[in-house]
């Protein structure tokens, strides 16, 4: 999504090709036509319809030319107005989901407007944007603005929102596909509401890659308290099948791991017959290695440069200036490249690991060859052998055009919270036209009016029933019925805690040198972030490695990571970030269980990984197609239980909190599970294969459908995955708070943990709206118990069990697999008493 | 060294039960210890940052207490500091929550110790307040004082132990002694934890005899503090 001018074929039609019925102004046809290109019919489409004040969707591969269609009615509209008036109004607003993006249009965006001679100002707004800057462009906005969600909501917060939006003309939001089905997309939605109250007649474009649900990104566009309730919809075909291979290496796959160590060489190989490739991975750590691994055996010296999101800005920027120039051969690189961005002649993508689902995986392909008629070409590097199946599965995903993009959320109770508290510090609101307003947003159209007066009293006192801070209260309402902050205390909170992306706190790392005195000092030159939890376990000396430099830790100043450079050290710690945690879907299971189901499909696997099925087999059982599978055995004194559902990753989530809770009624003490789409593993004090075998019914009460007399609703409010819920929601409402102004690190006594406040409501309020918030969002992660028992009853009359000595090799990617949810049961107890009568052991011990 | 079978251990001749609550009980003079309450702490912070947590804090704290003194039945009660988060705590404090509060007092003759979260507070429903109680030899004070040579016991500092095991890692408030001193868990329901292995114990434990007793759901477990992890 790219506008890619200068060489690009991706807009030179021949003249004759274009159906001319949408008139382009003179200036603009003069430059296209000087440039010897032709505008697509989409392009024109587009600006046809937003003349006509239509709301749009453009749905297009990359490559056609997306964001200049986007743009071009802006550009059109701004080169028509009256020259010599100073706007007081954003003309133009383009929200994007990354930084990295809002930056890399503003380079791409200069081209047209300087070739054709406008005069219009474009400024980037970001996390990253300095204060004094930021002050600037509210005193005197730009033209265009290019920012993401969390600064929209920023600004509506200001004091000046009306002034700074009452002109704005066009809000173009790209990659619409990536934002809207998260909490970001529905922060963003109830921005737009507030812009619409701003500015009326605004027209939104809405740009987005081939999607399963057109529709609801069509009515995420409008407001849903207008006549006319869906935008309208341009879609672009893609025009030539991806070129994908996946590739095959000299060394044999490893069972298990992530880092793809073993096809390095093979990397290397194609980087060094490319102009330029971009190296995907899917974490920050992976990305780490895989840059380092790369290094070690650049002999050549090929300029292979690292991007992720942990690293400095100006470092960022300046690999992607090099990028743009030319001047690499490579990135390595996280999701922070994973959206449409075209910073220069891609002709090969290499996509390390998973290709968690086709959507994503397409999208990824549609970096390379950003040629709309001209094939991408990807190449897939599984790190192990159970990759290895999920990257033919995808391969024909792909081919069959399979799409696997997710819902949109709604209804995130705290995230309306957040908005409630900006809409307040922006100057005040009355509750029913805010009522009015929230729900023509297409999150919100089903909010009822009495969850609104919740959050709103969350907001306000804290939302507790028996007990309100009235005193103290962050909303009060005047005597004209208009809501406001107390105090201005509030709204300054407000602007440090906004943001719907729960992060860990992070650090600065910064490089320090040696004085006079021998003390080092920091210099200033900065590195980048690490998390709080992994800096707090470094001991000075530590090596760690970090935006591709192995470095020494030095010692803590002012909050900051000073470290130096290190010498090669033998093996670094690599920092892990909880981001790279975040389990993925790859909506492939049903693709992988045909493949394991079908021998004879075999034959396109690579040797040791069709090997490895064929040991499955022997060592243990490799379920047919209507087979459900479960293993028990032993492993590092815990005794494990693998299912193999292949039911998706929600399905097995629930299965995880019914199966626990089963187990521990039975006294074999889980202690904790983890799933993928495939399976799940359980591990228990207990034996339970054990168990099993003595008594088969132990099997079938396990998974018997009947869920009457569970008690689950009890057994999930205990689970990590509502406290991680509340965690979320707590920290997005803004009752726990991220950072004060000016506050320095607190020591472990004083913070409060989320736990403790989860607990103390849950025994006083439970039916609090924030509990309510953390219930439905876990909900998000789980099917509901109607479909879990479907489920339970589609396996049941198929369940074969396997009693082995030790773990399977299919196993292995499962119990490996990132993203354990713990039990909070018996299990933990029996831990405890297991190692204090080692301790008392020791002691006694001693004692004679 | 000895080892440790149940929650009885003694420091000189004093006789000392540790409760999974988190208290202390001396059988010898039925008298019950518990550290760091810090009531009306979800107030103390509305009022200092705004910030809107559950005020139901002091209900649960006061629950607690009200189990264990049904359960040991003390004669004397020693709250060894931080009762109230600040000093204004007791005029915050709700009508219900007071009644249950006074109605231990009454009950049962209680000693305050002053902390460094209610220094400011000169009286509590007409008690005052003890910067040290000495019993046996042994000083019960607030915050453990470094070069002491009576053996001490002592809040403030929220002593929690995180253990590693079989992959699991665990973090629970817990007791923390050696044979000199006994630093107490914070019994109040939204007060944070320390860690054990924090360079700041280092100041004041002896090391002899040195262990942690976390509190469990239904009992205590003993371990030593080779096990233990930092944070």
């Amino acid at each position: 999504m790219c506008l890619t001018f200068p060489n690009s074929r991706a807009l030179l039609f021949p003249m004759s090709r274009v159906q001319n019925f949408y008139q382009l102004p003179e200036l603009f046809s003069d430059w296209f036509q000087r440039r010897g290109w032709a505008p697509h019919p989409h392009q024109l489409e587009l600006l046809n319809n937003a003349r006509e004040g239509e709301h749009t969707l453009l749905i297009a591969p990359t490559g056609a030319g997306k964001t200049l269609a986007g743009f071009l009615p802006s550009l059109v509209d701004l080169a028509g107005r009256q020259r010599g008036l100073v706007p007081q109004s954003l003309h133009t607003l383009y929200i994007s989901p990354l930084k990295a993006l809002a930056v890399d249009i503003e380079r791409n965006l200069e081209f047209p407007i300087k070739d054709i001679g406008l005069d219009i100002r474009v400024e980037t707004r970001t996390g990253d944007t300095p204060q004094s800057k930021r002050v600037k462009q509210v005193q005197r906005p730009p033209d265009i603005l290019l920012t993401t969600p969390e600064q929209v909501s920023l600004l509506l917060a200001h004091r000046d929102a009306n002034k700074l939006f009452g002109d704005l003309k066009f809000i173009i939001i790209d990659e619409l596909h990536a934002i809207a089905p998260t909490k970001r997309g529905e922060l963003l939605s109830l921005a737009l509401t507030r812009l619409c109250a701003h500015a009326p007649t605004f027209v939104s474009i809405g740009l987005s890659a081939t999607v399963r649900n057109k529709d609801e990104l069509c009515a995420y566009l409008v407001s849903q308290s207008s006549s006319n309730k869906f935008a309208k919809l341009i879609e672009v075909e893609e025009r030539v099948k991806p070129n994908i291979r996946i590739l095959t290496s000299e060394t044999r796959l490893p069972l298990a791991g992530h880092t793809a160590f073993s096809s390095m060489v093979e990397i290397y190989g194609a980087i060094n017959a490319h102009k330029m490739s971009l190296v995907f991975v899917n974490t920050r750590m992976q990305a780490e290695f895989v840059f380092q691994a790369l290094w070690k055996i650049n002999d050549q010296g090929l300029p292979i440069a690292l991007h992720h999101g942990s690293l400095d800005r100006e470092q960022r920027r300046k690999i992607e200036a090099a990028m743009a120039n030319g001047k690499l051969r490579a990135i390595v690189c996280t999701a922070t490249l994973d959206l449409g961005i075209d910073w220069g002649d891609v002709d090969l993508v290499i996509n390390v690991g998973a290709p968690k689902g086709s959507s994503r995986l397409m999208q990824r392909i549609g970096r390379s060859n950003h040629r709309f008629d001209e094939p991408s070409v990807a190449l897939l590097v599984p790190a192990n052998r159970f990759e290895s199946l999920e990257c033919q599965a995808a391969l024909g995903a792909v081919a069959d055009k399979e799409q696997d993009t997710s819902a949109l959320r709604t209804l995130s109770l705290d995230v309306l919270a957040q908005h409630i508290l900006g809409i307040a510090c922006a100057g005040g609101f009355n509750a029913d036209a805010l009522y009015q307003e929230v729900i023509s947003a297409y999150a919100y159209r089903h909010l009822d009016r009495e969850r609104f007066d919740r959050v709103l009293d969350l907001v306000a006192t804290g939302g507790y029933a028996l007990r309100a801070y009235d005193n103290f209260a962050r909303l009060k309402k005047g005597s004209d019925d208009i809501w406001r902050v107390s105090h201005d205390k509030v709204a300054l909170r407000y602007r440090m805690n906004i943001g719907t992306i729960i992060e860990s706190t992070m650090i600065t790392v910064k490089f320090g040198y040696r004085s006079g005195s021998g003390q080092i000092r920091a210099s200033g030159r900065k590195l980048g972030q690490i998390e709080d939890y992994f800096a707090e376990n470094l001991v000075p000396g530590d090596t760690f490695l970090f935006g591709g430099e192995v470095v020494k830790f030095e010692s803590f100043q002012r909050n900051e990571v000073i470290v130096s450079r290190a010498s090669q050290s033998s093996s670094p710690k690599i920092p892990v970030y909880s981001g790279g945690r975040l389990p993925l879907s790859t909506y492939l299971a049903k693709r992988v269980r045909e493949i394991i189901a079908q021998p004879k499909s075999w034959t396109l696997l690579p040797l040791e990984v069709s090997e490895w099925l064929s040991w499955q087999k022997d060592k243990s059982i490799l379920p047919k197609k209507d087979q459900f599978l479960v293993e028990c055995f032993p492993e590092r004194g815990k005794f494990y239980m693998v299912l193999y559902p292949f039911e998706g990753r929600l399905a097995h989530q629930t299965l995880g909190v019914l199966l626990t809770k089963r187990l521990e009624r039975l006294d074999l003490k889980p202690l904790g599970f983890v799933c993928n789409d495939y399976g799940l593993a359980i591990w228990a004090v207990e034996d339970m294969g054990a168990a099993i075998e003595q008594n088969p019914h132990v099997l079938s009460k396990l998974l018997a459908e009947d869920m009457l007399g569970d008690d689950l609703e009890a057994w999930l409010e205990e689970s990590s995955i509502m406290r991680r819920a509340f965690r979320n929601c707590a920290i997005i409402s803004g009752l726990i708070e991220k950072q004060l102004p000016g506050e320095r690190r607190k020591t472990r006594s004083l913070i409060i943990s989320s736990d403790l406040i989860y607990d103390v409501l849950r025994r006083y309020q439970p039916d609090h709206v924030l509990l309510e918030a953390a219930r439905a969002d876990a909900a998000y992660e789980m099917l509901d118990l109607t479909r879990l028992n479907e489920t339970l009853k589609r396996l049941s009359g198929n369940i074969i069990f396997k009693n082995l000595e030790k773990l399977s090799p299919l196993s292995i990617a499962m119990i490996l697999e990132i993203g354990r949810e713990a039990v909070y049961g018996e299990g933990v107890e029996a831990l405890l008493a297991e190692a204090e009568a080692d301790y008392l052991a020791e002691a006694l011990s001693s004692f004679k | 060294m000895r080892p440790h079978q149940d929650s009885l251990f003694h420091i000189g001749h004093l006789a000392i039960q540790m409760d999974r609550s988190g208290a202390l009980y001396l059988p010898q003079h039925k008298i019950m210890i518990v550290a760091d309450l810090h009531f009306e702490k979800a107030t103390t912070l509305h009022e200092k940052r705004g910030s809107a947590l559950p005020p139901f804090d002091s209900r649960d704290t006061l629950i607690r207490l009200q189990n264990i003194i049904k359960k040991y039945q003390p004669d004397q009660f020693i709250c060894l500091g931080d009762t109230w988060h600040d000093s204004r705590g007791p005029s915050r404090m709700q009508r219900e929550d007071r009644d249950i509060l006074r109605n231990i007092i009454t009950n049962c003759q209680t000693n305050f110790i002053i902390g460094n979260h209610d220094e400011s507070i000169l009286e509590v429903d007409g008690l005052s307040f003890y910067s040290e109680i000495i019993i046996d030899g042994v000083v019960f004070r607030h915050e453990p004082v470094e070069n002491e040579n009576l053996p001490q016991i002592c809040g403030h500092l929220h002593p929690v132990a995180k253990v590693k095991l079989k992959g699991r890692v665990i973090r629970r408030r817990c007791f923390y002694l050696s044979k000199m001193q006994c630093v107490l868990p914070a019994m109040g329901a939204l007060s944070g934890g320390l860690n054990c292995l924090d360079s700041i114990y280092k100041g004041f434990m002896s090391t002899e005899d040195r262990r942690v007793v976390i509190l469990g759901r239904d009992r205590l477990y003993n371990l030593g503090v080779k096990s233990l992890l930092a944070d």
